[in-house]
């Protein structure tokens, strides 16, 4: 793939960051980011996992902040994917930064959880992970090809208590009361390499902040007072990010929960204290995570 | 002879024969009885066995089950020990201690944190852990080997 940045993401960063941190987020867009994998602590122990990587060779290296990642070095996805922890569901590819909001959602047991846009199923299995199993999530998605991947996901990960409904997350009913939503909203892709593709254009980008703010809406309807919601994307632009939250934060008596900064995590400028936002780099897509309470 | 004494004669031998009989059952019954001793003597040698089985394996078993329990009891919280371990294992670690604590009320750990022992509100401990945040854990062991003791501290 041709990396090309497109111009107008150009001045969208140095308005948004300055000219330096902008040629920073440049770099770490451009930068060949390794495999890294989740371990899937239904099926596998860490070490298990490491000693057979061990076997086969293949080298590897922890994550500081979070015991169940593992960076991988120098292979390709195929050479993963032929692996039976693979195969076995032992193991999830996922990348580092997309790891973060099944985290900070904390799910636990007996949590009423819902997940709006859950295929493939990365985050959704995480959070089955994370919960032993013992969290009850409503996994939703609206496209049925994209709902069939997330169902073979869950089986093959071993995911339980999970609920999948192929609905469009905005249309759920009012009705419906959740005790945590995790909401990570479609974007444009901005902190990612969908920024060399031609599907990335300022056009993606105005639809996506119309889906985010959406959805956002809904989430905040049927979100139980009191409790609370993580809100993410794999954008670094604050139309997709704050400017969403300020828009509908406030309409909904919403506050923002400060997440505690990961040191190892490179970060970008915020407008809003407590959120987070990644920094591209080597081992990191750019990405942006919320924690947000309904007051 | 006379058709009296071949009578007698027959009775005789009928009585012999039956008498012959008699006995040959007498003694396959008796067989049968030893087997069935024998049987019910390896019953109960075995149950012998078993109860010295059971108590001698209670014993075998007990060291085995306490050697196995012992080992079982610590590898739940021997996968989170470490100079620095992310704050979403040492939240497992919190969890997986309140769910021994309060379901084994005889083998109850005690979690150190911030110069603080806790063994009950172990839920409150864990809200005061940071995902985002490293711990070093270390544990101790009582006289019989188990975990009884979790010290959690913050690495900067």
């Amino acid at each position: 793939m041709e990396k090309k940045i497109p111009k107008f993401l150009y001045e969208k960063l140095e308005n948004q960051y300055g000219k330096e941190i902008k040629e920073k987020v440049i770099e770490g867009l451009l930068e060949e980011k390794p495999l890294t994998i989740r371990v899937n602590t239904l099926k596998a122990g860490i070490q298990e996992i490491k000693d057979k990587l061990d076997r086969e060779h293949i080298n590897y290296n922890s994550v500081e902040w979070y015991d169940e990642a593992i960076i991988i070095e120098n292979e390709k996805e195929q050479r993963i994917q032929d692996l039976d922890i693979y195969k076995n569901g032992e193991i999830y590819l996922q990348s580092l930064s997309s790891m973060i909001p099944a985290i900070v959602m904390e799910p636990k047991k007996d949590e009423n959880i819902l997940d709006m846009t859950s295929a493939p199923g990365g985050k959704t299995t995480q959070m089955c992970a994370l919960s032993k199993n013992e969290a009850m999530i409503t996994a939703c998605e609206k496209n049925k090809i994209r709902l069939e991947r997330l169902k073979y996901n869950l089986e093959k990960q071993g995911a339980k208590r999970v609920n999948v409904m192929m609905e469009d997350a905005r249309k759920l009913d009012d009705y419906f009361s959740f005790d945590k939503i995790l909401l990570d909203a479609p974007c444009s892709g901005s902190g990612t390499e969908n920024i060399f593709t031609q599907n990335f254009t300022e056009e993606l980008i105005n639809r996506s902040r119309k889906t985010q703010e959406e959805l956002l809406k809904k989430a905040l309807k049927i979100l139980k007072k009191g409790n609370v919601m993580v809100y993410s994307t794999c954008s670094i632009l604050k139309e997709e990010n704050e400017e969403i939250l300020n828009n509908v934060l406030p309409k909904f008596n919403a506050k923002i929960v400060p997440i505690e900064n990961i040191k190892q995590i490179p970060i970008l400028p915020v407008t809003i204290e407590g959120t987070v936002c990644v920094c591209p780099s080597k081992l990191y897509e750019g990405f942006f995570v919320a924690k947000i309470i309904k007051e | 002879m006379r058709n009296s004494d071949n009578s007698i004669v027959t009775i005789l031998i009928l009585v012999a024969i039956i008498a012959v009989l008699g006995v040959l059952f007498a003694l396959r019954v008796m067989n049968a009885g030893n087997v069935n001793t024998n049987t019910q003597g390896q019953v109960t040698e075995e149950l012998n066995k078993g109860n010295a089985g059971t108590s001698g394996g209670s014993q075998v078993q007990g060291t085995q089950t306490n050697e196995m329990t012992e080992q079982a009891f610590n590898s739940r919280f021997a996968p989170y020990i470490g100079q620095r371990r992310d704050g979403v294992s040492v939240k497992k670690l919190i969890d997986e201690v309140n769910k021994n604590n309060t379901t084994y009320k005889n083998r109850n750990v005690t979690v150190e944190y911030g110069g603080t022992n806790y063994t009950n509100n172990l839920i409150g401990l864990s809200d005061t852990i940071s995902i985002m945040s490293q711990y070093e854990v270390k544990v101790e062991y009582n006289e019989d080997r188990y975990i009884n003791k979790i010290t959690i501290n913050k690495v900067d």
